[in-house]
This record gives structure tokens, C-alpha cells and sequence, in this order.
């Protein structure tokens, strides 16, 4: 496994606000990577770190060993596809797809076509008259047909319906498949994309919470739930990360290498159900909601 | 696809049983990691994972070039496995939920029976 | 992935600085009703109108009335005009260049290529329309459209150099303004434009307290239009300096 994105110390304060706040991540080349968190968790700044539209604060961020910031060298090779994505007021999606290919040298407009299409996007009408979905589709559209080495999708479905969003994961990775390159998948959507993930990297607060495979991040949780007593012996020596109650009935979402303890409580006749991705994530951020904006605005 | 535990495992387990059940024969050609991808809607890495186990395993073969396929006497070994596989995983918990509904070994033997076609 | 070779290191070696740059400006002609037909468009329009104008005028008034050159300020348009376009293009295509692979710099680069273009087309299409009208006698009804003062009479080439010059400098004015609020958004507007004001009114009340309005008038004078043109580009240089120094350190993300 190659390293291609490479972050150390990294931090971004914005007038008195830190929106990453000193992380320490590698993504692998060639993978699909989710990022993942609430809005306003630092996963845009992020990004933007990424791809050198933002200048870091303190630590450093690389991309194949060297700073994206004003590298032609690396920011050839980068594509990125932003939720709020603004387009000169007077273009139509087919001025994007004609501009697109100097940009990306790996552009195929076949493809291009073929997703307009499907994605049902009127390519001649002006962007500013296109609905929020019609408008996240030009985004996916550039992303997927510019099969840039580095894509990085940051929310890029608003406003898309879950047809059109499965018709996304589903090209997604027929064409990752075929032309094998580093995705970086922003979305709070996050059992939509579970599957699709190699790699997770959970950011809250500015920081990195968890940064694991997510074949590993589904089987180090489980609930456990029955009988009070059972379920405290069953979850001893384990992280419990949430606990609910009802009466004397208790069900625990446990973390860590919980294998052991599943057999255990499945033997002492407790139930054991999986914890999904974002059940995780909701356990591991706090799980109480909140109306932030995202910090980068 | 969701039962908790890593897909690798799940996919792994999809074309174990499908060897078991017959669906795919030994000596047949098993679809591309891609085409898992696709259809399951899982990752490529994910899928591979699923498939290089079942390569370790001997249930599958790569021919270079070709594809990959079910190994000779993959059925036999797979059942046997099963087999072993089932006491602990179907007749522990069975005996003990019965246990728990204060139902005898005898009780539970005798419910077998009527359950049985 | 599906195959165990490890992929090819990604190049590091970027592409030309004429390629990144003729990528901006094929981006800032995509739609080419931005810059080009629209105005065009316009322009015939409105010389049109003139035209029949005064055509109706000329009818009206008895045969031995010499006709005058009208001086017209229907050009002028044009050069208001690729004012706004410059406004609107870094504003508008500087974050989408950005998020699709470009450096600030390419941007800049191309964007001044892209100005470049369009003042030496627009300059080359006035002086021609021009010359075509003195050619005709003004269209054949003694009209004065495109040759607006006496200056436009004297060399072709001295048309062509202060038009050129006049596109350039509203192109960087148009610059500058946008890269104040792409960097600092409407609070930078606000400081621009106060500036900006404080400046002129501080500027006038400087001549008019040192009795100075007449060298002012002896400097323009002196220098001639052409002359005066000339100096312009100082402003046009500063402009460009400041629009870079400005984009270099904004994001599309600020504000």
C-alpha cells in the first residue's frame, strides 16, 4: 500500500477558530477514503487543505511527498468536486464539459455524455436555472469523467434524490473498478456510503476520531443487550461508548475487540446485533445534534 | 448486506454457499472481483479481501489471465466444515435458549422430530 | 486493488506553464457569449440605431448644412463592458479554476492572456470599422460612428494604440475590484470603494489647496491623449500588481 496524502501536526485557525485542529492521517493511494463527520466538524477545511486552496496554520499536509500549495505538479492530478460549487453566472453544463478536458488530462467525454443522460441533465440550459439536484449533477458529472488521480467529493449529492444518489455509487465504482484512483468521499450520509468505503477518518472538532478500515471498525463494535446484570458481565472490561436502559433491561454498544464478548453474551443468551458505521459515528461524536454551520464559511 | 461482521467475510460466505448449494459447480469460473463489486455494491479492496480467502482456502483457483475458479473437492471440504461448524453455532445456542425455557433435552429431541418433514 | 502490481508512481513533473495557462483562458472563452457575441451583438445594435438616427437627422436638416462628426460614445460601451467581463470572470471562474487543478498563478496568467486577446481583437476591429468608415464617406451618408474624435483621423496605428491601451486599463481596473472581494468579500468592497473615494476627494482637495488645477491641465496638455494614455499604463501596471499580490493568498473558501 502507497501513502499519497500525507498530513502532520495540521491545523487551520480561522480568527480565533480551529477548524483542524494538529492531525495526523495518511490516506492510501488508490482507495476509496470516507470522510466523515457532522457539518462543521472541519472536513471541508480539510479538503481544501488538501488540494492547497487553504494554507495551513501550523503542521503540513503533502500529496505524493509535496505541498499541494500552488504545485502544478500536484494539483494536475487533483479533482475536486465541492457541494457549493459556484460556475461563472453565464455558463451552461456543456461550457463545463468543454472546458473540463484541459484541466483533466484523463477526461473522457463519452463518459461525460453518457452520465448527463443518465443523471437526465439539460446540458444547455443555464446553470443558474438548474435545480439544486440538476446542479449537484454537473459535479458528479466532472468528477467521475475526469478520472483524476486524486477526486475528492465533498458532500457532492445535495439535493439529489436517493435514486440518483444510488445511480452516483453505483457509477462510482464501476469506474473506480475500471480506472483504479484515490477517491476521498466527504458525506454525513454515511450508511448510504458504508459500503463503498476501504478507509474511514472520522473528523469532529478539528480532529481526527477515528482513522481505521472499516472492515476493522465493524467488527471492533457490537450491542449487546438483555438483563442488566448479564449485559454488565457480558461488556466488563470492554469500552462501552453508549448505554441505554429501560427498566432492567440494558443495551450496551461496545468498542474495541468485542469478538470475545459477543460469544460470551451469546452463550449467557443476550442478544448481539451489529452497530453500523454511523451509529458508530453518532456513539463516538456525542450524538446530540447541533445546528452548526460549517466553520470554513 | 448487513449482518455486523466485516463484508469480506459475508461475500466469502455468499459463494461458500453457493459451492454447497450447487449454484456454482467445481471447475466453474466464479464472477470477476469487479463484477462482486458491482453487484454487492461493496468496495473492489472488500470483495478481493472476500475472494483471496477463499483462494488461501482452496476453495477457489486463479488461472492467470483467465479468471478464477471452484477447486476440485471444494463441495466436500466445505460441507464438512459446515458440518463441525454447526454444533457450535446452531445446537449450543438452541440448547441453551431451551435450557432457559426450563425445556429438557428430551423435550427439545422430541420437538425435532414433530418439526421435521 | 483487483491486480497485485503496485501502480505506477503519479508524475511529478508538471505540465508546461503555456499548457496550464491556455487551459484558464480556454476556460474563461467557453462560453463565448460572455465575451465576444454579446458585445458584438450590442454593438451592431446599437450602430444601427445610430445609423438610421442619423439617417432621419440628415433628411431633416437642407443639403448644404455641412455635416459635422458627431463625436459618439456608442464605443464606448465596449470598454465598460469588458470591464464588468473581467469583474465577473475572476470573481466567478478563479474558485472553479482553483478546485479543478489550477495555481493562483496559472490563473492570473491566463486571465491576462485572456485580456490580452480580447483588447488587441476589440482594438483591431474598432480600427478596421474605422478606417472602413472614412473609406465610405461615413457609410455613404456621412455618419460618424466608430471615428469618434480627432485623434481616430490622424495614423490608424495611433487608434489602435490608445484603444489598446483603454482595454487593458479597464481590464485590469476589473481585476483588481474582483480580487478586493474575492479575498475579502463585501468587507473589502467597502474598504476599497471608501478607499477609493477618500483618495479622490483627498486627491482634489490637495490641487485645489495648492492652486494646482491649472499644471494639472498643463500635464494632459503636454502629454497629449496618446501621452496621457501612455501614463495611464503605470495604473494598469500597479493594478496587475495588486490583483496578484491580492489572489495569491485568497481562498476560494474566505469570507
Amino acid at each position: 500500500m502507497t501513502t499519497i496524502v500525507e498530513a502532520r501536526g495540521l491545523t487551520k485557525r480561522y480568527r480565533g477558530i480551529t477548524a483542524v485542529d494538529g492531525v495526523d492521517f495518511q490516506i492510501a493511494r488508490n482507495s476509496i477514503t470516507g470522510l466523515l463527520g457532522r457539518n462543521g466538524a472541519g472536513k471541508t477545511t480539510l479538503m481544501h487543505l488538501l488540494t492547497g486552496q487553504e494554507f495551513a496554520t501550523e503542521g503540513s499536509i503533502t500529496v505524493a511527498g509535496e505541498s499541494p500549495v500552488e504545485n502544478p505538479a500536484v494539483l494536475q492530478h487533483t479533482c475536486f468536486i465541492k457541494e457549493s460549487q459556484r460556475y461563472p453566472d453565464d455558463f451552461k453544463p456543456k461550457h463545463v464539459f468543454a472546458a473540463a478536458p484541459g484541466f483533466f488530462p484523463h477526461w473522457d467525454a463519452d463518459f461525460a455524455r453518457e452520465l448527463a443522460a443518465e443523471f437526465r441533465l439539460p446540458v444547455d440550459r443555464r446553470i443558474k436555472k438548474l435545480s439544486r439536484g440538476q446542479l449537484s449533477s454537473v459535479g458528479i458529472i466532472v468528477g467521475l469523467a475526469a478520472r483524476a488521480p486524486i477526486t475528492i467529493f465533498d458532500e457532492p449529492y445535495l439535493g439529489l434524490d436517493a435514486i440518483a444518489r444510488q445511480a452516483f455509487y453505483d457509477r462510482l465504482l464501476a469506474d473506480y473498478a475500471a480506472h483504479p484512483r484515490t477517491v476521498i468521499l466527504s458525506t454525513h450520509l454515511i450508511d448510504e456510503v458504508a459500503d463503498l468505503l476501504e478507509h474511514a477518518l472520522v473528523i469532529d472538532n478539528g480532529r481526527i476520531l477515528i482513522d481505521s478500515p472499516v472492515d476493522a471498525l465493524r467488527s471492533h463494535a457490537a450491542t449487546i443487550a438483555g438483563p442488566a446484570e448479564a449485559v454488565e458481565q457480558a461488556v466488563a472490561g470492554l469500552e462501552v461508548i453508549h448505554r441505554e436502559r429501560l427498566g432492567g433491561f440494558v443495551s450496551a454498544t461496545v468498542a474495541g475487540d468485542t469478538e470475545a464478548a459477543a460469544g460470551r453474551a451469546r452463550a449467557a443468551g443476550l442478544e448481539v446485533g451489529p452497530v453500523s458505521l454511523q451509529q458508530l459515528i453518532i456513539r463516538q461524536t456525542g450524538g446530540t445534534p447541533t445546528e452548526h454551520e460549517e466553520v470554513s464559511r | 448486506m448487513d449482518d455486523g461482521r466485516p463484508i469480506f467475510l459475508q461475500i466469502a460466505e455468499l459463494i461458500e454457499n453457493q459451492v454447497i448449494d450447487g449454484s456454482l459447480v467445481e471447475g466453474a469460473q466464479v464472477p470477476s472481483i469487479n463484477e462482486f463489486a458491482a453487484f454487492h455494491r461493496i468496495n473492489p479492496a472488500t470483495a478481493l479481501k472476500g475472494i483471496t480467502l477463499l483462494v488461501d482456502a482452496g476453495v477457489l483457483y486463479k488461472r492467470r489471465g483467465i479468471g478464477m475458479f471452484v477447486a476440485e473437492g471444494a463441495r466436500a471440504r466445505l460441507l464438512a466444515e459446515r458440518r463441525e461448524r454447526f454444533a457450535t453455532e446452531y445446537v449450543q445456542p438452541l440448547v441453551v435458549e431451551a435450557r432457559a425455557l426450563g425445556l429438557t433435552t428430551d423435550h427439545l429431541i422430541e420437538m425435532i422430530r414433530k418439526g421435521t418433514p | 486493488m483487483t491486480t497485485t502490481t503496485t501502480p505506477a508512481p503519479l508524475s511529478l513533473a508538471p505540465r508546461p506553464l503555456s499548457t496550464r495557462v491556455a487551459i484558464v483562458v480556454r476556460l474563461l472563452f467557453a462560453n463565448p457569449w460572455t465575451a465576444i457575441y454579446t458585445p458584438l451583438l450590442i454593438l451592431g445594435v446599437v450602430f444601427l440605431m445610430n445609423m438610421a438616427i442619423w439617417g432621419i437627422v440628415r433628411a431633416s436638416i437642407p443639403p448644404e448644412g455641412e455635416m459635422d462628426a458627431s463625436i459618439n460614445g456608442g464605443v464606448l460601451f465596449l470598454f465598460i463592458y469588458m470591464l464588468v467581463v473581467a469583474v465577473q470572470s475572476v470573481n466567478q471562474a478563479f474558485p472553479l479554476a482553483l478546485g479543478y487543478g489550477s495555481t493562483r498563478r496559472d490563473f492570473v496568467l491566463g486571465f491576462g492572456v485572456f485580456a490580452l486577446i480580447l483588447s488587441l481583437g476589440y482594438s483591431v476591429l474598432l480600427v478596421a470599422a474605422s478606417l472602413l468608415e472614412r473609406a465610405t464617406g461615413g457609410w455613404g451618408i456621412g455618419h460618424s460612428f466608430f471615428t469618434t474624435d480627432e485623434l481616430w483621423r490622424a495614423e490608424w496605428w495611433e487608434g489602435f494604440t490608445l484603444s489598446l491601451i483603454a482595454f487593458l486599463l479597464f481590464f485590469s481596473i476589473g481585476a483588481a475590484t474582483a480580487s478586493v472581494y474575492v479575498r475579502w468579500k463585501a468587507l473589502g468592497m467597502y474598504a476599497f470603494w471608501g478607499g477609493l473615494v477618500f483618495l479622490g476627494i483627498g486627491g482634489a482637495a490637495l490641487v485645489t489647496l495648492l492652486g494646482a488645477w491649472g499644471q494639472v491641465g498643463e500635464f494632459f496638455v503636454w502629454a497629449g491623449v496618446l501621452g496621457s494614455a501612455a501614463w495611464s499604463l503605470i495604473i494598469t501596471a500597479l493594478c496587475w500588481l495588486a490583483a496578484w499580490a491580492i489572489l495569491r493568498r485568497a481562498t476560494p473558501s474566505q469570507g
